[in-house]
């Protein structure tokens, strides 16, 4: 496996860390939305 | 990556404003407000990874909308016209709706997949008795396509019987 494109993991915990990381990405782009959304003077 | 809102809006039932490079939102004819796009992921490739979401502002279900569908396809047409990207995408689980979803997007993405010359490979984990939805869609082309499948599918069967809930 090429190891220029993957992120490597050296354990089981540490790919299962990712990817609860994973699940919590949509919080982090929904707070840069929230934040673009205030500069632009945008709300619901 | 920079995506085109003019290219977006030419295809879109909606007319998107952009919010960031990767980012857009629009509003339904039933006044729901949407925002969708990419969040570069850094976890699975160390470059040309993005996940990609949907949200509802509302937080509202609303009515059947079949132009909803259309604005995602523009969308991501606009995404694989670009450099070769993967697209992931994690179901939301928070409202033990995932499944649900699964079943939309997976609809959505493979008659998109099909029609685009796309590869999508969806699978589910389960970890702690709860049931994750994951999915890659790339190219046919993308110059790693094998690799990357490979490596996405070795990736979600690797770990979930040692995951464990960490303690808050």
């Amino acid at each position: 496996m090429n190891d220029d494109i993957f992120v490597k993991y050296s354990t089981p915990e540490a790919a299962a860390e990712a990817f609860y990381k994973m699940l919590h990405a949509k919080d982090e782009w929904r707070a840069q939305v929230r934040e673009a959304e205030q500069k632009a003077g945008l709300s619901v | 990556m920079i995506l085109s809102l003019d290219k977006i809006n030419s295809k879109s039932p909606y007319r998107l404003i952009k919010l960031t490079d990767l980012t857009f939102r629009f509003v339904t004819d039933g006044g729901l407000h949407y925002s969708l796009g990419f969040y570069q992921d850094t976890l699975f490739l160390k470059e040309g990874a993005y996940h990609f979401f949907i949200d509802n502002a509302e937080g509202e279900h609303g009515a059947h909308d079949p132009k909803i569908v259309d604005v995602v396809v523009a969308v991501l047409e606009e995404f694989f016209d670009q450099e070769p990207s993967v697209m992931l995408y994690i179901c939301d689980p928070r409202d033990n709706r995932q499944a649900a979803r699964n079943r939309l997007y997976t609809m959505w993405y493979q008659e998109y997949a099909k029609s685009h010359m796309l590869t999508m490979f969806c699978d589910a984990v389960r970890m702690n008795d709860i049931d994750y939805y994951a999915g890659i869609l790339m190219r046919h082309d993308h110059p790693k396509h094998d690799e990357i499948l490979q490596a996405f599918q070795a990736f979600l069967k690797y770990f979930p019987a040692r995951y464990k809930v960490r303690e808050k």
